[in-house]
């Protein structure tokens, strides 16, 4: 093919970028830092998004380990479900998620007689987040899981491993460069949700709005504050990217 | 009776495993075509969960017996296995790979010395993707004896070498396999190995034993074509 021909998807993917780089200032972003809009989204985002991963990794490893050794139509059935996010779009997630846990859903008799009320609270945001991020995880742990050598399993548990043990000294090790890409992308996932957060969620200020939202927010009231709170999470997820390539070539190399 | 009784059957996809082991030999070298089901004796009796049922004893130890619901997991079998390609754990190094199997005070130094008995104390610092063949193939074999297992089970141990280690390297096996003194089961494909590593011959065709005896007796009465092109490769 022509080397032509790869140019205008890249010059339609980096344009956008470009214009969010080249249009603001660095004024702008110092107010945006200092409006108050901006602080309490950042560190919502930031502490739910890290919430999120870290229960996306504990309850995700084991989902993946069981996938990645499970024959049968039962373990492609549940790897399927568990995908399923990934194609359904955040807004039917953000309303599955109200029939799920809202005052009128399955569950919200349940969660009422309990006390707890999910929707428009700031677990409600870590749920979204959870819901649409976790299957980028687990399918990325589970190829990672797959790949290693069932003779190595064996061989750490003839040494005296248990199978723990020998998930954690040899499997997990073995899977680090595919787990750890899942993670990051689960986390940037988890950063960028919108749609599920809106409906599930809500966008209240300083509860429930995060970066996403405060930028929807923003660009009603002011549109230098919502360019600059786009680079600022944009900036934060070019970080993520980074240190999902960077990183690893680093420890290739030493 | 210091050798092995192995007596398996099962499907396992397309091969049907029908095995049926007994020889008072602690050496068995298992020879066949590919697919015939070598690996997944060694496997078997290694403790790797198969759909397998029947019998396994090494050295008067039973490992497997589903007639009275024992099969012991592979921590509790004490048989050191050498799969294809040496299973070292490549993020460990050598020295590390040796002591993932030993447990208490001084483990380190003991991985050491279990290096240095295979000549391959050299090696502790290194990590398994930047050694040779045969430098993994030490460093495997230093970890499958530090646990003083029953049995061991080697995997092909030559195969992944070039013509030149092959030969250093097989009379070493040989020889570490004297001195270690334990019963064990080999795979090969190699009619040199065969005669080198001695002990008693398996010949497996299609999931079951077709043949067993010495290599000797092999050569005067091979009962198979497979027997008879592999005495003929031996020249």
């Amino acid at each position: 093919m022509s080397a032509l021909l790869r140019w205008p998807l890249l010059a339609f993917l980096g344009l956008p970028v470009l214009a969010l780089l080249l249009t603001s200032t660095p004024g702008e972003l110092a107010a945006a830092w200092r409006h108050p809009l901006a602080g309490p989204a950042v560190v919502l985002s930031l502490r739910t998004s890290l919430v999120s991963l870290a229960l996306i990794v504990a309850t995700g490893l084991p989902v993946a380990w069981w996938l990645a050794r499970a024959r049968g139509p039962w373990a492609r059935a549940v790897e399927t479900l568990v995908e399923l996010p990934v194609v359904i779009p955040p807004a039917v997630v953000g309303v599955a998620l109200l029939q799920a846990y809202g005052r009128q859903g399955l569950l919200g008799d349940g969660l009422a007689r309990l006390g707890v009320q999910l929707p428009f609270t700031e677990a409600a945001v870590v749920v979204a987040q959870v819901m649409v991020a976790a299957p980028f995880f687990v399918q990325s742990a589970t190829a990672g899981l797959r790949g290693v050598d069932p003779d190595l399993l064996l061989v750490a548990r003839t040494l005296g491993a248990s199978p723990t043990r020998a998930f954690w000294r040899v499997a997990l090790p073995a899977a680090r460069p595919a787990v750890l890409a899942g993670a990051a992308l689960a986390w940037a996932r988890a950063l960028g949700e919108f749609g599920a957060t809106l409906l599930f969620a809500g966008n209240l200020s300083g509860r429930t709005q995060t970066m996403p939202l405060a930028i929807f927010s923003a660009l009603e009231v002011d549109l230098g504050l919502a360019r600059a709170l786009a680079l600022l999470l944009g900036g934060l997820a070019f970080a993520v990217l980074l240190g999902l390539r960077v990183l690893p070539a680093l420890r290739r190399a030493p | 009776m210091s050798g092995w009784h192995i007596r398996l059957q099962g499907q396992l996809g397309a091969l049907a495993v029908d095995v049926d082991l007994r020889t008072p030999s602690p050496r068995v070298v298992l020879v066949g075509p590919n697919g015939a089901g070598k690996s997944t004796v060694l496997r078997a009796v290694a403790g790797a969960p198969l759909p397998l049922r029947g019998r396994v004893e090494v050295a008067r130890r039973v490992l497997q017996d589903d007639g009275a619901a024992v099969r012991l997991p592979p921590e509790a079998r004490r048989v050191g296995y050498l799969p294809q390609g040496y299973g070292l754990f490549a993020h460990l190094s050598a020295q590390a790979n040796v002591a993932f199997g030993l447990t208490g005070p001084q483990a380190a130094e003991r991985a050491l010395a279990a290096l240095a008995r295979v000549g391959a104390a050299h090696l502790a610092p290194r990590r398994p993707p930047t050694l040779s063949g045969g430098e993994q193939q030490r460093v495997a074999l230093a970890r499958a004896l530090a646990i003083e297992p029953v049995a061991l089970l080697l995997d092909e141990p030559l195969a992944a070498l070039d013509v030149g280690a092959r030969r250093t390297l097989r009379a070493s096996l040989a020889a570490d396999l004297d001195g270690a003194g334990r019963p064990a089961l080999l795979v090969t494909h190699d009619p040199r190995d065969v005669r080198a590593f001695g002990g008693v011959v398996a010949v497996v065709e299609g999931g079951r034993i077709t043949q067993l005896g010495p290599w000797e007796a092999l050569r005067t009465q091979p009962a198979s074509p497979f027997v008879a092109e592999l005495l003929g490769e031996d020249a």
